[in-house]
Parts: C-alpha cells; sequence; structure tokens
C-alpha cells in the first residue's frame, strides 16, 4: 500500500513515478514529487521505482507570487 | 516561566535568524513586512523585477516608488518600520541550477515568486541542494476565494500552502485582501518554524 497526498492507493510492482503519476490522472506539468520528504527530480521521474510503503507527496503549483 | 519571559525568549528566538525571500511581490513584499514587524532582523531579498503601477494595489510599495527596483524599495520601506535591520539585496534573475545560491546563509525560505514553472524549479533547486533549509512555498493566490480552503501539505523541510481550487494568476485577479492574508499565514508558518524549533533544542 503507498500513501499519496494522505490517501491509501495501492502499491503496483515495477512502477516508476511516471507510471504512477499517469494512473493517478495528474496531468498537471507543473508539480513537485516528494517520496518518504525527499525531493524527487523531474529527470528522475520515468526511471525511479516506486516502493511498497512509500509515502507520496505530488503538489501542483499554480502560478501567482 | 512567566508571560514576559516567554515573549522575550520568541522575540530573541526572531532575531537570531535570516529569512530569505524569492520574489518580491504581493506574497514576498507583504509576508517580509509581517516578518520585520513580528521581531526578525536579518534578510536576503531577491528578486528581477522593478516597481510598476499595476503593483501598487497589492505590493508593499507607494505610488512615489514606481519605476525603482523592488528588493531596493522593499529594503527602505523595512527600513522605515525599524531601522536596525540587515539586508542583503540581490537585483537578479534566478538561474536553473544556481537558484539556491544566495539562501545557502538562510534558516527558513519563502518561495514567493510568480511563475508555476519557476515555483517548481525553485522547490526542486532548494531541497536538493539545502535540504536541511525550512522552505515555505505558495500555491494558488489569484481569485476572490476565502482563504478557508488554503491547505497544509509538508513533507521533510518543505511546506507548500495550496488552494487546489485557485486560478492561476494570469486568469485569476489578483486581490490585496486575499494575497495579503495569505503571505501573513505563509510569515506566520516561518514564525512558528522558529519558536518550534529554538523552544525544542
Amino acid at each position: 500500500m503507498l500513501i499519496i497526498n494522505s490517501k491509501e492507493v495501492i502499491w503496483k510492482k515495477d512502477e516508476t513515478i511516471s507510471l504512477l503519476l499517469k494512473r493517478m490522472n495528474f496531468v498537471f506539468p507543473m508539480i513537485v514529487v516528494k517520496i518518504n520528504g525527499r525531493l524527487i527530480k523531474k529527470d528522475k521521474y520515468s526511471t525511479q521505482l516506486i516502493n511498497d510503503n512509500d509515502e507520496i507527496s505530488v503538489i501542483h503549483m499554480i502560478s501567482g507570487g | 516561566m512567566n508571560s514576559l519571559e516567554h515573549e522575550k525568549e520568541i522575540r530573541d528566538k526572531l532575531k537570531a535568524v535570516k529569512i530569505g525571500v524569492a520574489g518580491c511581490g504581493g506574497l514576498g513584499s507583504n509576508a517580509t513586512a509581517a516578518l520585520v514587524r513580528a521581531g526578525v532582523k536579518d534578510f536576503v531579498l531577491v528578486d528581477r523585477d522593478s516597481i510598476e503601477t499595476s503593483n501598487l494595489n497589492r505590493q508593499f510599495f507607494f505610488s512615489k516608488q514606481v519605476g525603482e527596483i523592488k528588493v531596493d524599495a522593499l529594503k527602505s520601506n523595512l527600513l522605515s518600520i525599524y531601522t536596525d535591520l540587515n539586508i542583503d539585496t540581490f537585483h537578479t534573475d534566478l538561474i536553473p541550477g544556481e537558484m539556491h545560491r544566495h539562501f545557502t546563509q538562510c534558516d527558513i525560505v519563502l518561495e514567493a515568486l510568480d511563475d508555476a514553472a519557476a515555483k517548481v524549479a525553485f522547490i526542486e533547486d532548494m531541497q536538493i541542494n539545502c535540504p536541511k533549509i525550512k522552505l515555505i512555498a505558495v500555491s494558488g493566490i489569484a481569485g476572490t476565494a476565502s482563504v478557508d480552503k488554503l491547505e497544509k501539505i509538508r513533507s521533510g523541510s518543505l511546506t507548500v500552502l495550496i488552494d487546489p481550487e485557485a486560478e492561476d494568476s494570469s486568469q485569476g485577479i489578483l486581490m490585496a485582501p486575499r494575497i495579503i492574508a495569505i503571505a501573513a499565514i505563509q510569515a506566520l508558518e516561518a514564525v512558528i518554524e522558529i519558536i518550534s524549533k529554538h523552544v525544542n533544542n
């Protein structure tokens, strides 16, 4: 089981961050991804695998400041 | 401890920290003013822009300052609140890969940039290169909604204040009461961080 933005989600073997984002329908390009408190750089999304029990934050950034 | 001693302890902690501000617009200028009034003395301000008339409806600047460089004008305005401040200013673009450069000596950094892509790049840069520095970012300030929907996402040293239903700043209206309220919440997050961290030590 994974925790994504405080919600429980089923873990799938051999799933990369990109595939997980697709499965969760996170289609916004402007996101920050953190796994277990560590920031994941965008260039790792297509290669880094998700582990069971990972706690993941997907944070959508909207313009304005 | 009595309440006067407790207040002194908090004020001493606020005096001891250095706060970095990336972007001195609606969020950055107002959050910094709140932090100066709270008792923070030490700042690093970074912004690439000059003041435009259209900024005056929400940013902590005055009509006579239109055309001035934002970091210089903000420094001057903050020094008109209290004179005993130490403020470093950088009138510059944040360069990808080096965005953290001016903030390495800070205890806390406020992400107060406008563009969503710049926000993402800045958060990435700070969290990779300075993972121990507390970073408080904001997502979603435009529109006229109440701030009741504002959520706080905390992960490691990052806190993001996010309104998932907010409009993009290129489409939604930028209203002083909402933006000043969110800037104040961002400043309060910094104050809470300062107090909690140092009290526990």
